[in-house]
């Protein structure tokens, strides 16, 4: 198979010997042509996700955020002019720590780079699933200072006017799904969750970190309407109707065991980015030592199992091997049992 | 002590200058109706003495998004999001012209079935999930902070020894955390205790107030008193403050802690209006919410 002798560059960019395939490709000459066109439109098929090392939240994130961004194909073209919704994971806080909420430090480097792209405007938006008072876990989060420092507008999800839009997933059995205005006004919404593990769904990142999207005034504080339709369903169905254009996963530290809340912190020193979300959670599922094929909505997402399978994702940036961390699960709890990827894998 | 911002205006007048006519009151400036912030603001501007008469004109707008059964929901849009009808309850007492309504919402709470209660254990979680509180969404789960409005809204409007209201202080003492506290209404999970939080730990405790001995809820007055000083949020501070209160706890300075976190309206931003609504309650009611409207009843009868 000719992806498995290209070589990997640590930087994400394409290498020379990519492009001359491209290059060949492109003017189509004979056989070689014919085949080289059939790799490249495999190629094309296939969702594009990067790993960036970061050892910690002071190092800098800018730089790999805009290396992943540029990796992917995402560039001014892309970003110029466009209103950004950059939704991270306050599900829950704790003062002090570092490893439930994704931390202020990735979300103004994201907010920077697309300020850098010409976006129009970069908003923050986030809903709490388990707090009535967004004031407080934004203060706990270390959030409302940076807010200002970085004059950055943020919109509390949970109580937002309120848009109604058929569901286009069709899994859970809700006709439709009411989404906050300014997430329905967006022109991106970017998922940044936090990597953790998740006990009633294995795993939770950026394709569950939608939940967050949506208003608790509707949904009720946590979300219980999607525990009543189907956990699984509603990932389904909120990521087919919200259509997210971006996932930058926090993985620099955390969390394992019992989470999404009460596990322990757990370093793995890495940032996933991806545009296709199910392909970017699959590849930080692995980075945790987590068989995405074994995670039931990430099985379910779009392009079925075929679109996760390792070999059906250009990586780009670190290998997963060079990063693999593996999380701890627990033998308690259901949602854990036969997730762990092996270890050849 | 006057209550007043940095700029010497009057915090009542700002929130009375929030009601939109014909409207009732939105959540932030610009955005549309809030059954729940027109309620809080309705309580908090009788409680402040407001003489301007948008407390009368909002019950009005109040009563207009009833439905036909009683309930009081977030949008027409929404019949399922009827968590604000014990508080539109709680808005309309006291007002006499507006007992039908009262009475409406009293009754479509007491009558409410329409519950996703479990029939038994539920594997990783050990609340009992058979008692019939209320949720925040029809046909879901029971949580804590929404059975805790109906609380207050029917020992407020006389149904305190309703078997109903009883279901309701059950379920907030079985939801109680083991170290005090109150969270959504999880509190243990796959063996390991959740947190709590001080804006469902004020309100826990202010529903309860009065109606258990204080030693069952003493370790959620301790933790309560241990998150005070580092609250800064408009909401959490407020219920700490009232639901401290409601159990005669002597706090140190409310009233300056109020003002600080009103002050920090101008780095960021002007608060939400149930979060001023309930900061001006906190200010006002400093024997709890319950017993300031029970004393107002009095007065006016």
């Amino acid at each position: 198979m000719i992806r498995s002798r290209l070589k990997k560059q640590p930087s994400g960019k394409i290498s020379r010997r990519e492009l001359l395939v491209d290059g060949l490709a492109a003017v189509g000459i004979g056989t070689t042509g014919a085949l080289l066109r059939n790799y490249l439109h495999e190629r094309s098929r296939k969702a594009r996700v990067f790993i960036a090392k970061a050892g910690s939240y002071e190092a800098d994130l800018i730089s790999p955020i805009a290396d992943g961004l540029r990796s992917l194909g995402i560039g001014p073209a892309q970003v110029r002019g466009k209103r950004i919704l950059l939704k991270p994971n306050f599900v829950e806080t704790q003062r002090g720590t570092i490893h439930i909420c994704t931390r202020p430090e990735v979300v103004f480097a994201a907010v920077e780079v697309f300020r850098r792209l010409g976006a129009a405007t970069v908003l923050i938006g986030e809903g709490p699933g388990h707090c009535r008072d967004t004031d407080r876990v934004l203060d706990e989060a270390q959030m409302a200072e940076a807010l200002v420092e970085n004059k950055t507008p943020f919109v509390d999800l949970n109580n937002d006017d309120l848009v109604v839009r058929p569901n286009a997933g069709g899994r859970s059995g809700l006709a439709t799904l009411t989404l906050p205005a300014t997430a329905a006004q967006a022109d991106w919404i970017v998922s940044m969750p936090k990597m953790k593990t998740h006990h009633w769904v294995g795993v939770t990142l950026s394709m569950k970190n939608l939940f967050g999207l949506m208003p608790g005034i509707v949904y009720g504080w946590p979300k219980n309407v999607f525990h009543w339709a189907g956990i699984e369903q509603a990932i389904l169905d909120i990521h087919a109707t919200v259509k997210p254009q971006l996932a930058i996963i926090d993985g620099i530290v955390g969390m394992e065991g019992d989470g999404p809340i009460v596990g322990t912190p757990k370093h793995a020193g890495v940032l996933v980015m991806g545009q296709d979300l199910a392909a970017a959670d699959a590849t930080a599922a692995r980075i945790m030592g987590i068989d995405p094929l074994k995670v039931t909505y990430l099985r379910s997402a779009p392009g079925g199992p075929g679109a996760i399978a390792a070999q059906n994702i250009l990586q780009r940036g670190e290998t997963i091997a060079a990063v693999r961390t593996d999380f701890q699960l627990l033998d308690a709890i259901p949602a854990h049992l036969g997730l762990r990827l092996a270890q050849s894998l | 002590m006057a209550l007043t911002d940095t700029n010497e205006k009057s915090q009542l007048g700002l929130l009375e200058e929030r009601f939109v006519e014909g409207v009732g009151f939105p959540n932030r400036p610009g955005g549309g109706f809030r059954p729940d912030a027109t309620s809080w603001a309705i309580l908090a501007l009788e409680a402040a003495g407001s003489a301007s008469g948008v407390a009368g004109k909002a019950r009005r707008l109040l009563a207009n998004a009833q439905s036909e059964d009683g309930r009081v929901c977030v949008s027409p849009q929404h019949p399922d999001a009827c968590w604000p009808t014990p508080l539109a309850a709680l808005a309309w007492h006291g007002a006499p012209e507006f007992d039908q309504p009262r009475d409406k919402a009293i009754r479509f709470l007491l009558e409410f079935d329409q519950l996703g209660v479990l029939d038994g254990p539920q594997t990783g979680e050990s609340h009992d999930v058979t008692i019939r509180g209320w949720p925040w969404i029809a046909k879901t789960h029971p949580w804590v902070e929404p059975t805790a409005y109906v609380l207050l809204a029917l020992r407020v409007c006389g149904r305190g020894s309703h078997s109903r209201t009883q279901d309701a202080v059950r379920l907030l003492m079985d939801r109680q955390l083991a170290n005090g506290g109150w969270n959504v209404g999880t509190t243990v999970t796959f063996g390991k205790q959740m947190w709590p939080t001080p804006e469902a730990s004020g309100l826990g405790l202010q529903a309860l107030a009065g109606l258990v001995p204080k030693p069952a809820v003493q370790r959620s007055i301790e933790y309560l008193r241990s998150q005070l000083p580092t609250l800064n949020a408009p909401m959490s501070l407020a219920w700490a403050i009232l639901g401290l209160h409601a159990w005669q706890e002597t706090l140190d300075q409310p009233h300056e802690r109020i003002l600080q976190v009103l002050a920090s309206q101008e780095q960021l931003g002007p608060y939400d209006t149930f979060s001023l609504g309930l900061l001006l309650l906190a200010w006002h009611c400093d024997t709890g919410l319950v017993r300031h409207l029970e004393d107002k009843r009095q007065a006016a009868k």
